[in-house]
């Protein structure tokens, strides 16, 4: 048991790692938030408890690699993966609905706390209120759309990851 | 149940705790080591998962990103800097309009002797001791400083220029052209040379209020002299003729004051730049 619990961390962990990578490749402006689908999963699977700590790893994890402010993904995705697990433990999480909506509502919560520290804690965004106003949206809406459709796909391979682990 | 709840609860404050701790001191030792130690240890595993891949080289991404870091923080330093030099540029446009100081034209001077003065050719041209040799080329301006009236006056300029001299073709010379224009009264006209210490300043409007002692300058129109440059003092204003709607006025140049010795020849800054560079 313990053995599938430190694999299944492990596929978080490189899961990822190959989202730091695919944004640095440049293979696509848009890309999806393969962390927010993991978390979500998480939560959806196994409860709060589970997807906040994941949640924390990965947002620190996240931080550390980037340039961003320190501690603030692994915040937002705590807050994620704690109201997630709150919210929609209940629900069936093979049902492609109840993930997309899932998914909307926590890409929804992550870019306000994102946009929310980085016009407090960013001196620049401060500076580039019409850029942030402008360009922003657009840029969420796509790599929100771009989630979405990814979604059931993670799902699925998250779900076989585990079966094959469990047996 | 309950404990499992009260877990997450607490293990959720203490995360959140600890996450708004970072963000908060940010530049403080503690954060800053805590940071670097975990840098190490991610980009240990990594290194040791892509080993043999050159393309995932997690450091040298991660010092890019540093990099990028420090160019962003200076570029925001250089866009302050150049928001503040701007106001501080607006603040001297504002200044110089209130004190109505002359607007300083890009162009670099030198001085030349005056060569030869024809009887035959008083008022038409002059000959300079300054030709290619010195940088000097066809249709620069030359200029003249009038002591009485403190100011640079328009002359002439080249017309045939040598090695080590150039002809200078005078504004008073009969068929020479120059729009003009009458000082703070915003008349634009031209003046005519007549071949003697007199231009005739022509197509003054026939309302114009010109009088005797209006200073001519040169019109922004010309393509040979700054803007501004004096030309010349209004002696007598025409009245005009029935039917026409301009009138014309007689102007006396101001470089035939004093004796002339020397002459202001008038170069263009950027022109002067490009002679530097190219004899570097």
């Amino acid at each position: 048991m313990r053995n599938v619990v430190i694999y299944d961390y492990l596929i978080y962990i490189v899961l990822c790692y190959t989202q730091f990578y695919l944004g640095k490749y440049n293979i696509s402006k848009y890309l999806p938030n393969i962390v927010l689908i993991m978390i979500v999963y998480i939560a959806l699977k196994k409860g709060a408890l589970q997807a906040e700590i994941i949640g924390f790893i990965l947002g620190i994890i996240l931080d550390v690699i980037s340039i961003d402010i320190f501690g603030l993904k692994a915040m937002t995705f705590t807050i994620l993966g704690y109201s997630c697990g709150k919210l929609l433990i209940n629900f069936d999480s093979e049902n492609i609905i109840i993930q997309i909506i899932a998914i909307l509502l926590e890409s929804l919560v992550y870019y306000i706390i994102i946009n929310t520290m980085h016009f407090l804690f960013l001196y620049k965004y401060k500076q580039t209120m019409i850029f942030t106003l402008t360009y922003h949206p657009y840029s969420m809406l796509m790599s929100t759309g771009i989630t979405i459709v990814t979604t059931p796909i993670i799902f699925k391979f998250l779900a076989c990851l585990n079966k094959m682990l469990n047996k | 149940m309950f404990k499992k709840y009260k877990d997450e609860n607490v293990i959720f404050i203490f995360i959140l705790t600890i996450c708004f701790y970072f963000i908060s001191y940010k530049e403080t030792q503690l954060v800053i080591l805590v940071r670097k130690t975990l840098y190490k240890i991610i980009y240990a595993t990594i290194n040791y998962s892509f080993k043999k891949n050159d393309l995932l080289n997690m450091h040298s991404i991660v010092a890019l990103r540093q990099e990028n870091t420090k160019y962003k923080i200076k570029n925001q330093q250089l866009l302050d800097r150049l928001r503040s030099f701007n106001s501080i540029y607006q603040e001297y446009e504002n200044l110089r309009t209130l004190l109505h100081l002359k607007e300083r034209h890009n162009i670099v001077s030198t001085f030349a002797h005056i060569y030869v003065r024809d009887c035959n050719e008083w008022y038409k041209s002059i000959i300079l001791n300054k030709g290619i040799d010195h940088g000097l080329y066809n249709g620069l301006p030359v200029v003249i400083f009038n002591k009485q009236e403190n100011a640079l006056c328009a002359m002439g300029k080249i017309d045939e220029i040598y090695q080590t001299s150039s002809k200078v073709i005078l504004i008073t010379k009969a068929l020479y052209m120059l729009p003009v224009m009458i000082k703070n009264k915003d008349i634009h006209c031209l003046a005519e040379g007549t071949n003697s210490n007199l231009l005739k300043i022509t197509y003054i409007p026939k309302d114009a209020n010109v009088k005797c002692g209006d200073r001519v300058i040169v019109s922004p129109l010309s393509v040979t002299f700054q803007r501004d440059i004096l030309v010349g003092i209004i002696i007598k204003v025409l009245q005009a003729i029935p039917g026409d709607n301009f009138k014309t006025a007689v102007a006396k140049v101001c470089f035939d004051n004093n004796v002339i010795y020397k002459a202001i020849i008038c170069f263009p800054l950027k022109q002067v730049n490009n002679e530097k560079c190219s004899n570097l």
